[in-house]
């Protein structure tokens, strides 16, 4: 049973993950990090290139937008830094990207991340609905440090919880689409089962459209893990959300036959444009995409959207593909009248 | 301002006592005192060329020049090869060169093959790519396997105790990655750069035999991919791999571009070895003196003497020298008389090849292009906490290889490369690194630290270690890995 619509309109357009991060905002980032320009500084430029990325949407027309993630220093660190009870030793980095060293060694206590002050910033720029994103437990499990829990499983549930308290917060702050990105789900294909698990305990009670996006990562414009979405099913029927966003124009639309062979109860956030390359999508190859998956799925049930995050695409060429996207779109749309 | 003296590296040379100092500083001294020219505006720099043939002569004058490319009135640097250096002659080749820098102009007796040019654009690339085109018809004169004249009588890619290890820490990701199901179908090996094949046919042996030890299946499921520039080189590789015909292909490609005619393969590759093919691509040098950076311009030569004796070796007019020089590397080296003729013309011409050099000013490195999708950004990271004046090599062929090499990595793939590379900056000034020719072919070392630095902006981590399987080797391995 799909999801109660949130919009009205056929085959919204929307984004995942970061928006092109320029180089210079790369270097100022990193200035920040080892401490050649001060935290207000930063706040300054990233309000600045937010608002940039949130007009870049609108006027490729994009209809659910996002900040971009411009604040982030990487999808994990951004959470890691600001979760209670999570350590981090070395605060300065050598490079902004690169990941810290956190740990955990005594249980973790809830506490908020202020995440809800991010999302006010997006909706006192735009009147367009807003998609939230935050990452999932599983995968900030993967890249922290256990000294204390001892097991995967648990430590990912108490961050699950700690991350529910942050998305009811956010729904009270106005947030309605708020969506977890998992990657590392990818890359341990036998954790699936307690990882959707996981999933449920950070959507507990959260009333917002909820989207899950897994991909095979993003990290520097690559893959981090191949393979195929089979190990998903049928594990993935058990989360407790209204979508599931996956990353399709890469490696093509093979796995869209597990749609037939499991009842498929979400919409399907459907990617559509390849993030590991700059070349630009034509929106007759961006339309050809959507047909593929209306196959398997009626238009009511399918979002469309990038299959992650363009921050490694030059902005030009990620400007253009949002364009491109959104005009794909649209030519369904026509076909659909 | 006062005369900056360099020398690089003497110690070693002492303990081995390949050299005196005191032999050539005292006339160095004595130059300095009866020099009829302003020497304070010099910079001398004494270096020990370790190549047997390399591209320099005793004495080299190197002029600086203006952003706007005029020399500034005798600035430069005056480089000593301490090993081509005599002593006896030193008073008068140094006065010779100091009234070079002084009055900067052609030296007439010298047949020049070119202008003044970034290193990468240099002749020497031109005959460096000629000599793996004709290779075969090099060999054939010299009679002699390319392989065979390494240093230990082989390449180290196919020492026998690295391949063992090589395969078993393969096979040992292969293993982690089996316990998350995560090996692909079918395991995408690649070697570029196959010599005459030996390092494919010890690595498959071993892969096959290390595979069934320990019962997994991964040699059923390998697909080896032998890659070389050389049609030549890949037909005689084929002969080495006979027993393993049915998980090879063979694939000509331009180490410089890897990406382009291995495309299909993007994110697929599990394990990439290169060996000794870095260090002979395409490179400039550039140097930071007093805060400022410089792009080392070379242009290639024949000294006169050489090149009388080549016109009268193979009966040549000497104003048609040039032409001859630039019709074999047209075409090829039959178009003399006979192929052998031909072959000898060749190896004499590069034999006495040299390079003049100037440093020219770059105002802006951040934005000087080294190599596709990198510019002097990571140099100026590079050397961001490292200050003083150095000179190093960009490797732009090295970088740019790299760089399209590593879109090929499946995300638990690996690229490892055996050569000779710096691995610290300060190594640039304690010792030559290249250019030197070696065979028909050019080496350089390759800049280790730069590799780094793009491969971190990359998203790949780089470590280095020394090639411990056989003593006295010059050889580095470079492990890349994507970043977690």
């Amino acid at each position: 049973m799909a999801a109660p619509r949130l919009y009205r309109k056929l085959l919204p357009t929307t984004v995942v993950g970061s928006y092109s991060i320029p180089e210079w905002l790369e270097r100022a980032k990193t200035d920040y990090f080892q401490r050649h320009i001060s935290r207000d500084y930063l706040d300054q430029i990233h309000d600045t290139v937010i608002k940039a990325a949130i007009k870049d949407q609108e006027l490729a027309g994009i209809d659910i937008v996002s900040d971009g993630e411009l604040r982030r220093d990487n999808m994990i660190d951004h959470f890691t830094s600001r979760l209670p009870g999570v350590e981090i030793d070395q605060r300065a980095k050598p490079y902004f990207y690169d990941y810290y060293d956190s740990v955990v060694r005594h249980k973790l206590p809830a506490g908020p991340l202020h995440l809800e002050q991010e999302f006010q910033f997006v909706r006192d720029n735009t009147d367009r609905p807003i998609k939230f994103s935050v990452t999932g437990p599983f995968s900030l499990m993967r890249r922290i440090r256990d000294e204390h829990y001892g097991d995967a499983e648990g430590l990912a549930t108490d961050l699950a919880r700690i991350m529910n308290l942050e998305l009811k917060a956010l729904v009270r702050a106005g947030a309605d689409y708020i969506q977890v990105d998992e990657p590392y789900f990818s890359g341990f294909p036998d954790d699936i089962g307690w990882g959707i698990r996981a999933i449920n305990v950070l959507f507990d009670g959260v009333d917002a459209h909820k989207g899950l996006h897994i991909c095979y990562g993003n990290r520097y414009g690559k893959p981090n893990f191949e393979g195929n979405y089979r190990y998903l099913f049928p594990a993935v029927l058990e989360a407790q959300v209204d979508q599931l966003t996956l990353e399709f124009a890469r490696k093509g639309f093979d796995d869209l036959d597990l749609l037939k062979q499991y009842p498929f109860p979400f919409e399907l956030g459907v990617g559509v444009i390849d993030v590991k390359s700059a070349e630009v999508e034509t929106p007759e190859l961006v339309a050809s995409r959507i047909r593929e998956v209306l196959n398997y799925l009626p238009p009511e049930r399918v979002f469309v959207n990038p299959d992650c995050g363009l921050r490694h695409v030059p902005e030009e060429a990620a400007f253009k593909k949002l364009q491109a996207m959104a005009a794909g779109a649209e030519l369904v749309r026509a076909e659909l009248r | 301002m006062p005369v900056i003296v360099t020398i690089n590296q003497p110690a070693q040379l002492l303990k081995r006592r390949q050299l005196s100092l005191s032999t050539v500083l005292s006339p160095f001294a004595e130059a300095l005192e009866t020099s009829v020219v302003d020497v304070t505006k010099l910079r001398v720099t004494f270096d020990w060329v370790q190549y047997a043939h390399a591209f320099r002569e005793a004495f080299s004058a190197r002029a600086l020049l203006s952003e706007d490319g005029a020399p500034l009135g005798g600035r430069g640097e005056l480089a000593v090869d301490l090993r081509q250096v005599d002593p006896s002659l030193f008073l008068d080749q140094f006065n010779q060169a100091v009234r070079c820098l002084a009055e900067p102009a052609a030296d007439e007796s010298r047949l020049y093959l070119e202008e003044f040019r970034p290193g990468v654009d240099s002749i020497i690339w031109t005959f460096n790519l000629f000599f793996w085109q004709h290779l075969e018809d090099w060999e054939s004169v010299f009679i002699k396997d390319f392989t065979e004249a390494l240093p230990g009588g082989g390449s180290d890619g196919t020492n026998p105790a690295y391949v063992h290890d090589q395969v078993g820490a393969f096979i040992g990701r292969l293993n982690d990655m089996a316990a998350h199901h995560l090996v692909p179908d079918e395991i995408f090996v690649l070697e570029m750069g196959v010599g005459n094949g030996l390092q494919s046919k010890r690595w498959m042996d071993e892969f096959r035999d290390q595979s069934a030890a320990g019962g997994q299946d991964y040699y059923k499921r390998l697909r080896y991919l032998m890659s070389d520039f050389s049609q030549h080189v890949l037909d005689h590789a084929r002969k080495a791999v006979r027993e393993h015909d049915d998980k090879i292909s063979l694939i000509p490609v331009n180490a410089l571009d890897p990406e382009s005619a291995l495309g299909f393969l993007r994110y697929k590759v599990l394990y990439v070895h290169l060996c000794n093919t870095y260090d002979n691509l395409p490179c400039t040098e550039i140097a930071r003196l007093e805060e400022r950076f410089y792009e080392v311009q070379v242009r290639a030569y024949l000294p006169s003497a050489t090149s009388a004796a080549i016109c009268e070796t193979f009966s040549l007019q000497p104003a048609r020298l040039r032409e001859e020089i630039d019709r074999l590397l047209k075409i090829g080296p039959d178009y003399l008389h006979d192929m052998q003729t031909g072959v000898r013309f060749w190896s004499d011409v590069w034999d006495g090849l040299r390079l003049e050099e100037r440093y020219v000013p770059i105002p802006d490195m951040a934005g000087y292009p080294i190599a596709d999708r990198v510019t002097g950004e990571e140099v100026v990271d590079m050397l961001s906490n490292y200050g003083g004046d150095i000179r190093f090599h960009l490797s732009n062929g090295a970088v740019k290889s790299f760089v399209h090499t590593i879109p090929l990595l499946h995300p638990k793939g690996m690229l490892e490369v055996q050569d000779v590379f710096t691995t610290r900056l300060d190594q640039y000034r304690q010792g030559f690194r290249g250019p030197g020719k070696y065979d028909g072919s050019l080496m350089n070392q390759i800049n280790g630290p730069l590799l780094r630095q793009v491969a971190g902006r990359h998203g790949f981590n780089v470590e280095f270690a020394p090639f411990k399987y056989r003593k006295g080797s010059a050889t580095t391995i470079l492990s890349t890995t994507m970043k977690e």
